[in-house]
């Protein structure tokens, strides 16, 4: 909206309902925040003394700031793994006509909506017999079910957008299938396959139910200690590690932001 | 400068066929393009036209048939062994990619060093008017400037044979003429055979060396820009040159010599097809004359009435209705041709300048072509 300053009645109620709607969706995150910073080991809200000990705590107690890794770990290799197989399967999904292909496509997409507790228990259950169940792969394999469809989504909005004549404009003057996907397809529908990952990675990052029922004392994320946590101790440090997860996904699409706005700005 | 007769190739089709289930895309064409030439496949659209390009690029793989450069038959090389410029109607050019880096595109997949590429590049910019522009993005470019470039990008690496499908026809007329002038210009200088595709006689006659006429997936006629205007083959050919004035009818032998039994008359023809035939008979607009009386020598000539004048400055156009309904074209200058609409003539023509074609069934529409 250009301008910002409300005049007209209609313009001051919108705006005061946009910023109620933020604030409800802020709250949350404005409790947290202060909490972090707490002195005491207690939930209280507001604090009545302040200190930094409980972030202290997180990267100095092992089973912390490990956990931040084994998410880290976790994240950006499902992340990779969903966004090679999910641009993979866009690309057939659209170049391709086979019989059961809208069948196909349901289930690709159906880890999407299918209820999460479900799914933990027959990955869980899959998992006992192959004997993946806490151990990174397994976690990343599933995490990689899961983001999968996101990053199909978002794949095939770009494909439909890309003009396929290009492909053969490309083939025309010598590029070979491959060297016409690493160098004309690709770095087109780049945009979709880079917020598909930015999906894949946030929900990784994000995901309890699954790696509840998959985690080990010895390989867990951090949503499921700060889980762990809470449900054995009162600690702060719960507190911390929530705005750790929140600067994490704050700063990844920040960054995805920037980069999209420089990219516009150098190609106009 | 190239010597044009090494840097063409020549180009031989041979019943080249496609099939989708029980539609016939296209049905057993056959034609040569000779080394150097200038050939345009034209005809209305779902005429096979297309479907032929795409078939000697790669992108289409024939039912059957064999489709030889130089000599070698290619149909089952993939697209990019082939060797073959293609200017796409919209460009196709990498929007990723600046003016210089599209052109170098195809120098690139032939893994030539990159100073030669940079040599190349500045030589095919320069070629097509553009020596500066080489850092825009196609999206910084005009439509014609975007089509500039995507033609230096399909001739820098001097394939012998371009294909060319409809590149001007996303362009408004003054861009195209001035477009077809360079394209006349580059395939001159570079030697290498054209196959230009177009729905626009106009542009083929303008630029073709033959034009190869195509209607429900066959080739109609194959020939030069003349011989198709003066010479029709069949009835599609002379509605879709140019103008034509077309009378169906039956061939009778007279006392005079043979004529066409019509609707509008007996019509004296000069002809090899045999009496008893169906046939059309075809007078362009510039050949006709018109007579305020009914004319008195053994001339052909019809009555009709004057529909509509246009005043096109060099010369007027006149719509004619003749009596039993049919439309015809007049095309002429000076004091014959001041008649008002609503004004009966009598329109007669030099027995040398009807043609007459065999009456094919296919033919849809009525009145001129054009």
């Amino acid at each position: 909206m250009r301008g910002g300053i409300p005049r007209s009645p209609g313009r001051i109620f919108a705006w005061g309902m946009a910023g109620l709607v933020m604030l409800w969706l802020t709250a949350p995150v404005l409790v947290l925040l202060p909490l972090s910073f707490s002195g005491r080991r207690s939930f209280r809200f507001p604090p009545d003394t302040w200190s930094l000990r409980w972030y202290e705590n997180f990267f100095t107690d092992s089973t912390w700031h490990a956990s931040l890794l084994t998410s880290l770990k976790v994240g950006l290799l499902s992340t990779a793994a969903s966004m090679i197989l999910g641009t993979m399967a866009a690309f057939a999904l659209h170049k391709l006509y086979f019989s059961g292909k809208a069948f196909v496509t349901g289930f690709l997409l159906a880890p999407m909506i299918f209820p999460g507790v479900v799914s933990a228990i027959a990955i869980f259950g899959v998992y006992l017999t192959w004997h993946i169940s806490g151990t990174l792969t397994g976690f990343v394999a599933a995490h990689t079910v899961l983001s999968l469809p996101f990053v199909i989504v978002s794949v095939r909005s770009a494909l439909r957008i890309f003009d396929w004549e290009l492909e053969k404009a490309a083939a025309s003057l010598g590029a070979s299938p491959f060297e016409t996907f690493r160098l004309v397809t690709l770095p087109l529908i780049l945009p979709g396959v880079l917020i598909g990952g930015l999906f894949a990675f946030v929900i990784s990052f994000d995901e309890v139910v699954v790696s509840l029922f998959l985690q080990t004392p010895f390989v867990r994320t951090l949503p499921v200690q700060m889980y762990l946590s809470v449900t054995e101790s009162i600690d702060p440090t719960v507190a911390a590690a929530s705005t750790i997860i929140v600067i994490v996904t704050v700063a990844s699409i920040l960054i995805s932001m920037l980069f999209w706005q420089k990219r516009k700005t150098s190609d106009a | 400068m190239h010597n044009p007769s090494q840097s063409g190739a020549s180009l031989e089709i041979s019943d080249l066929s496609k099939a989708y289930g029980s539609f016939k895309a296209l049905d057993a064409v056959s034609l040569t393009a000779r080394q150097g030439e200038f050939l345009s496949l034209l005809g209305p659209s779902g005429s096979g036209k297309t479907t032929t390009l795409n078939m000697i690029a790669g992108f289409t793989s024939p039912t059957s048939g064999e489709i030889r450069v130089d000599g070698r038959e290619i149909s089952t090389l993939p697209p990019y062994r082939r060797d073959i410029g293609i200017v796409f109607q919209h460009y196709a050019l990498f929007p990723h990619l600046t003016a210089a880096q599209n052109i170098a595109f195809p120098l690139q997949r032939r893994g030539m060093p990159r100073r030669d590429v940079a040599v190349r590049v500045a030589e095919a910019l320069e070629m097509v008017k553009l020596d500066g522009y080489g850092d825009r993005y196609p999206r910084q470019l005009s439509g014609g400037q975007q089509q500039r470039v995507a033609f230096a990008r399909a001739v820098v690496f001097k394939p012998k044979l371009l294909l060319m499908d409809e590149p001007l026809g996303a362009l408004d007329k003054k861009l195209r003429e001035d477009l077809q002038g360079e394209i006349r210009r580059i395939h001159r200088s570079l030697g290498i055979t054209f196959v230009f595709v177009t729905h626009d006689q106009e542009e083929a006659l303008a630029l073709s060396d033959r034009i190869a006429v195509f209607n429900h997936g066959r080739i109609e006629q194959i020939g030069t820009s003349r011989e198709l205007y003066e010479t029709p083959a069949t009835e599609f050919v002379a509605r879709f040159i140019g103008e034509a004035n077309i009378f169906s009818g039956t061939l009778v032998r007279g006392d005079a010599g043979l004529a066409l039994d019509t609707p509008v008359g007996l019509l004296p023809v000069e002809t090899r097809l045999p009496a008893g035939r169906q046939a059309s008979l075809v007078v362009r607009p510039e050949r006709l004359e018109i007579g305020k009386a009914p004319h008195a020598g053994s001339d052909p000539h019809v009555p009709a009435t004057v529909r509509d004048v246009v005043y096109l400055g060099s010369n007027r156009r006149i719509e004619i209705v003749f009596d039993d309904g049919r439309t015809g074209i007049i095309r002429g200058s000076g004091r014959g041709t001041d008649v008002g609409a609503g004004e009966r003539i009598d329109i007669r023509w030099s027995i040398a300048d009807g043609y007459v074609v065999p009456f094919s069934s296919s033919q849809t529409g009525d009145g001129h072509g054009s």
